[in-house]
């Protein structure tokens, strides 16, 4: 589109200026390639017409880095004191501007990818809102130019970011952003995408409520915590504190609403509107993959998926299972998954037995003992006792003995009952922990709770040769992450 | 300039000069006449030849020291031939700036600058524009 001459003067010493500001979605910003042509026009003619001083008794205004092309950026030098200033800058795009012999360099930023139409997006430059935060551009996908090198140095290396974080009332979406180096001038582009966030289901006002009630709290410190579910002690690089009945989804909502465009939210000095991760905030170098839709990690499927560094407490009990860590040293961790295992079907006087299958008809040994125990022990120590067995009440079968035991620690089994019989233990014997190993009480009798690690088959059996006597029923099922359970088939014995 | 002297290598007052510069000289009834020139006085014309001028184009010769128009104008053919003065040798206006555009059409082309010294005679300049397209 050619420039019309009454949008911009050019005075005797070279500065080329608008003669109305530029209006973001109302005014038409023109191309480098329209400005070089228009100076070029200029150029040729005999003497400087209007308020535009160039014209063949002046130098040369411009050169262009190549041909004219109208479908690819242009990299345009202005020449001989030929010279824009930033908001005069605004009216062009697609290309780079330079001048002052390449002391300035005013750089093309393109965005691409697929958002929801109208997406407000904003840069940020150096850690700050270039402009004193008045956008140049309207809603949507924007192509402008920013200035990246002033007075000969480049501006933050000339690495611009690009941000969409839209959180309001009205409509929240996914955040994105990215890292355009803009230092080679021409343009370069910047990919975002955003989509509706179908988990921020609390509106901007909604989540501003969640912070006055004092729902949450961040620190800034090292603490190295278990989560429970495995994956032992890990460092963390900061804690985020739930209270006052603070649901998951809210925390996930109120950060996501911190981190929007215009956020006054600051974490550990870092503003809202740039934050990206733990690491950033803690200048900790440490290289967390940034979660460019949810600074704070991504709520999915009523799941929590906390991002890199944070650890969380106070979280509700019947939440406990809904949120997913991951320690600095980038290790997931998952919360403990405690499940049971039930026998039904049952009468009173079953005698009923659950153990870990050994494939063969039989019951696993599922360890040794690590050392003798003396009579009327009740302590006992094993080998490698299997971490997804009760660390509660539960049984223990030593030898063949049945015994219960009042709790697990690691290897350590205490409070047996019946105690270690005359004669004692030998180091070595087989041992076992059955899930079950009792007279049944009721029509259905459940396994102490515990860990749940990986699936497992368990063979169940169930007798009674008593005043109702049945067929001895037995079989196998699995165990999974919810646990196990069948019913018995009481076969009469008659 | 025109003016009266004395010729410069009659003895007058026992003073003998020698001349600086020739001119046109008459000497009769005891007065001389003599036209002289400045320094800065044009001895002549040359005739600088822009070659290859893309038709269309404007062209237009200064002074390279002060920018000062000598002649401009559009070239009506592919060789340009213009008039300029030329001076004493080692005079900064024998210095010209040769300055050739042509961005309003279609193509159009970068802008061409050279230079060239007039002097008695000609002067040839060949002009390449490149395309600025």
């Amino acid at each position: 589109m050619a420039i019309s001459a009454s949008d911009f003067s050019i005075a005797s010493n070279g500065d080329l200026r608008q003669a109305a500001a530029f209006v973001p979605g109302t005014s038409t910003p023109y191309t480098i390639l329209d400005l070089h042509a228009w100076l070029q026009d200029l150029a040729d003619n005999a003497a400087p017409a209007g308020d535009d001083n160039v014209s063949i008794l002046g130098s040369n205004p411009s050169e262009l880095a190549g041909k004219r092309n109208a479908s690819r950026p242009s990299a345009l030098s202005l020449l001989n004191g030929i010279n824009v200033n930033d908001a005069t800058a605004q009216w062009f795009k697609f290309g780079s501007l330079e001048q002052a012999s390449g002391g300035t360099l005013y750089a093309g930023i393109k965005t691409i990818g697929s958002i929801v139409a109208g997406t407000p997006m904003y840069i940020v430059q150096n850690n700050a809102l270039p402009n004193s935060g008045t956008k140049w551009w309207a809603n949507g996908h924007i192509q402008t130019n920013i200035k990246v090198k002033s007075g000969g140095s480049l501006i933050a290396a000339g690495v611009v970011s690009v941000f969409a974080r839209k959180y309001t009332d009205a409509q929240r979406l996914t955040f994105s952003h990215f890292d355009a180096d803009l230092s080679a001038g021409s343009e370069q582009v910047a990919a975002i995408n955003t989509t509706v966030d179908a988990e921020a289901t609390l509106t901007a006002t909604q989540c501003a409520a969640v912070w006055a009630a004092s729902k949450i709290s961040l620190t800034y410190a090292d603490t190295t915590q278990d989560l429970g579910g495995g994956q032992g002690s890990k460092l963390h690089k900061g804690t985020i504190a739930l209270a006052n009945g603070c649901t998951l989804r809210e925390a996930y909502c109120a950060l996501q609403y911190a981190c929007r465009e215009g956020s006054s939210t600051t974490f550990n000095g870092i503003e809202g509107w740039r934050y990206r991760s733990l690491d950033q905030a803690r200048s900790l170098g440490a290289g967390y993959a940034e979660n460019l839709a949810a600074p704070f990690g991504s709520f999915a499927g009523g799941k929590w998926f906390v991002a890199q560094g944070w650890w969380v407490t106070g979280v509700l009990p019947g939440e406990s299972q809904n949120y997913q860590l991951t320690a600095h040293d980038g290790t997931i961790e998952t919360p403990p998954n405690t499940i049971g295992i039930t026998a039904g079907g049952l009468v009173a006087g079953d005698y009923v037995i659950i153990a870990r299958d050994n494939g063969s008809g039989g019951f696993a040994n599922d360890t040794t003992l690590a050392s003798s125990a003396t009579a009327g022990a009740t302590t006992v120590a094993l080998t490698a006792a299997p971490s997804d067995t009760p660390t509660g009440a539960g049984f223990i079968r030593i030898n063949g003995n049945a015994h219960t035991y009042t709790g697990r620690s690691g290897n350590t089994i205490s409070g047996l009952s019946p105690a270690v019989p005359v004669g004692g233990y030998a180091a070595g014997l087989p041992a076992f922990i059955p899930f079950l190993d009792k007279v049944a009480a009721s029509t259905s009798e459940s396994s102490s709770s515990f860990l749940y690690s990986s699936g497992f088959t368990v063979r169940m059996r169930v007798r009674n040769g008593g005043a109702s006597p049945i067929i001895p029923f037995e079989t196998t099922f699995s165990v999974g992450s919810t646990g196990g359970s069948a019913n018995a088939v009481r076969a009469a014995d008659v | 300039m025109s003016a009266i002297s004395v010729p410069a290598h009659v003895s007058f007052f026992g003073v003998s000069l020698l001349p600086s510069s020739r001119g046109r000289y008459y000497v009769g009834n005891m007065e001389a006449i003599e036209r002289q020139r400045l320094s800065t006085d044009a001895m002549g014309n040359c005739t600088v030849t822009l070659q290859n001028v893309v038709i269309g184009s404007r062209y237009r010769v200064e002074i390279s020291a002060t920018g000062a128009t000598v002649v401009d104008g559009v070239a009506a053919n592919s060789t340009v031939d213009l008039t300029v003065p030329y001076y004493s040798s080692g005079n900064g206006s024998n210095s010209l700036r040769i300055k050739v555009r042509n961005g309003s059409g279609t193509p159009s082309y970068r802008p061409f600058e050279t230079q060239a010294e007039a002097a008695a005679g000609a002067a040839l300049v060949w002009v390449s524009q490149e395309l600025d397209e």
